[in-house]
């Protein structure tokens, strides 16, 4: 190979990979038409070149990503406008506000979250507790999951949405809200610890507060706040825009996430239920009678099957693997 | 809600699920239309987004019963040139020679890649010797220029030059007997730049 025609051949690669300028395609140009032979060389390599960019963009080019990428492109004119709701709730300066909103549909799910590169986190057999980017710990109950953006501390606000069960300790951060998105309902914070059920009894969205302060409202009636104390449940009913709040709500709303009970002069069926709520395992009276059985006992994250083995032992019971779960066996008590 | 009517709605045009099933079946092939004149990945990805994104602004007004397909590479055809052009890398006889000046040809044989081929570009570039590959990688995949290989690898842009010069010798020698053989097309100039953006 001569020099020259290295020369060349560095040109036509320097063109086909980007690299070449002006000159140097002003320079390959003049020299294509000097002979059919510099042509030929020319096509050899351009066939090659051909060939691979296409397989670079077959290989390289993930269809689902690029779809992803165009609708985040087209929604972004969508976000301007809960930028404009947003500016509006803080210039009216209620801080710690918790908004919640249900909803039967999934409308939502796209327009708020089809936005952004999202990741999620299934939990798919056990209770899993992650923490955010933002430094917010959260813990998801067996079923549940959460989506985030890839992206959470860069965007004004720290949108997050769940389906299922959570418990929710937000990183403090007056300056970008931690928005809970479940379906219709919207839970906002600033840095708070509470709890989220967006499959609670009868349909209801539950949310409960253990410390901080947090406000909830419909999305339609985003005036009508209701402020929420330690301690206090909050419930939303589908297709009604009213929330009601109370003090009394299912003591161990926690045990899947704490595996804490702590039972005095309990009546087994109702120990039964938690328990298997809290480990997450359906398990059976075979004779529902036998539920008036009371008893006094406490568990503070042991394994399941040691508080099986205490249970057996305390009331005289047989306890049976059953499929996924148990079955216990016992007599009535009188 | 503002929000929710955006879906509820049907667009009195192009309807999403024609749209998105277009994108799907398209995309990539409009990529690889795109980065034969481009010469680079991303800019070509970029280029037939923004297109997509350009027909689904103007929903209202498309025809689903129009060909779309033609309009939209017309539009990435256009663009590509754009790009050439404001790039200052727009030469119509290097593109002649090169087959690129009539896009019906091109879009012909765009799509159509036999499995043999496929599979010879991996095994070519695998049997590279490594630091050619690196150096050929980097510049395919990775997309840098030959000065910022040279700077990441710690060599001269003579060396990347010079294993770039290697490479495509040996995936000339590899590749040669599966490529197809194409008739340069001279077409004469063609009005192209009617949709112009």
């Amino acid at each position: 190979m001569t020099e020259e025609s290295t020369y060349y051949e560095n040109l036509i690669n320097r063109y086909f990979s980007g690299e070449a300028g002006e000159n140097e395609i002003a320079e390959l140009s003049s020299w294509l038409r000097k002979s059919e032979e510099n042509c030929d060389v020319f096509t050899q390599f351009r066939k090659v070149w051909h060939a691979m960019s296409q397989d670079l963009i077959m290989e390289n080019i993930d269809i689902d990503e690029e779809w992803l990428a165009l609708q985040a492109k087209l929604s972004s004119g969508k976000k301007i406008e809960m930028g404009r709701r947003r500016t509006l709730r803080i210039v009216t300066r209620i801080a710690a506000a918790v908004l919640l909103i249900l909803t039967i549909g999934f409308l939502l799910r796209n327009i708020i979250f089809g936005a952004d590169k999202t990741i999620e986190i299934l939990a798919q057999n056990e209770v899993i507790e992650t923490i955010l980017p933002d430094g917010s710990t959260i813990t998801l109950n067996a079923g549940s999951s959460l989506e985030y953006p890839k992206d959470i501390n860069e965007n004004d606000q720290r949108t997050v949405r769940l389906t299922g069960e959570a418990h929710f300790e937000v990183a403090h951060n007056p300056e970008k809200p931690f928005i809970v998105s479940a379906g219709d309902m919207r839970v906002e914070v600033l840095g708070t610890s509470f709890y989220v059920n967006t499959n609670g009894p009868d349909g209801k969205a539950q949310v409960i507060l253990i410390n901080g302060s947090v406000a909830l409202y419909h999305k339609d009636t985003p005036d009508k706040r209701t402020i929420l104390k330690p301690g206090e449940q909050a419930e939303a009913t589908p297709d009604k825009k009213e929330i009601s709040v109370g003090n009394t709500f299912e003591e161990y709303f926690m045990v899947w996430k704490t595996r804490s009970m702590s039972f005095e002069n309990e009546r087994l069926d109702r120990v039964v239920n938690i328990v298997s709520k809290a480990y997450n395992i359906p398990i059976k009276l075979s004779n529902p009678a036998c539920g008036n059985c009371k008893l006094s006992v406490s568990f503070e994250d042991q394994t399941l099957e040691s508080v099986l083995t205490v249970l057996e032992s305390t009331l005289d019971l047989e306890i049976k693997k059953d499929g996924r779960g148990y079955i216990v066996n016992g007599e009535p008590c009188e | 809600m503002a929000l929710t009517e955006i879906r509820t709605i049907q667009p009195k045009g192009l309807r999403k699920d024609s749209f998105e099933e277009l994108f799907r079946k398209e995309f990539k092939n409009l990529c690889v239309f795109s980065i034969k004149y481009v010469k680079d990945m991303e800019t070509a990805r970029s280029i037939v987004q923004d297109c997509f994104i350009y027909i689904w602004e103007k929903r209202e007004t498309m025809d689903e019963e129009k060909n779309l397909k033609s309009y939209i590479t017309t539009m990435v055809y256009n663009r590509s040139l754009n790009y050439l052009r404001d790039q200052k890398k727009f030469d119509r006889n290097v593109l002649e020679f090169e087959g690129l000046m009539d896009e019906k040809s091109q879009m012909a044989d765009s799509g159509i890649m036999t499995r043999e081929l496929k599979g010879e570009i991996q095994n070519a570039i695998a049997d590279l010797p490594e630091k050619c590959r690196e150096v050929f990688l980097l510049s395919r995949e990775e997309n840098m220029k030959y000065k910022e290989i040279a700077d990441h690898l710690g060599i001269s842009i003579k060396t990347v030059e010079n294993q770039m010069g290697k490479a495509l010798k040996h995936l000339r020698e590899r590749l040669g007997p599966y490529l197809p053989i194409l008739l340069l097309s001279m077409f004469p100039y063609k009005e192209l730049f009617f949709l112009l953006n």
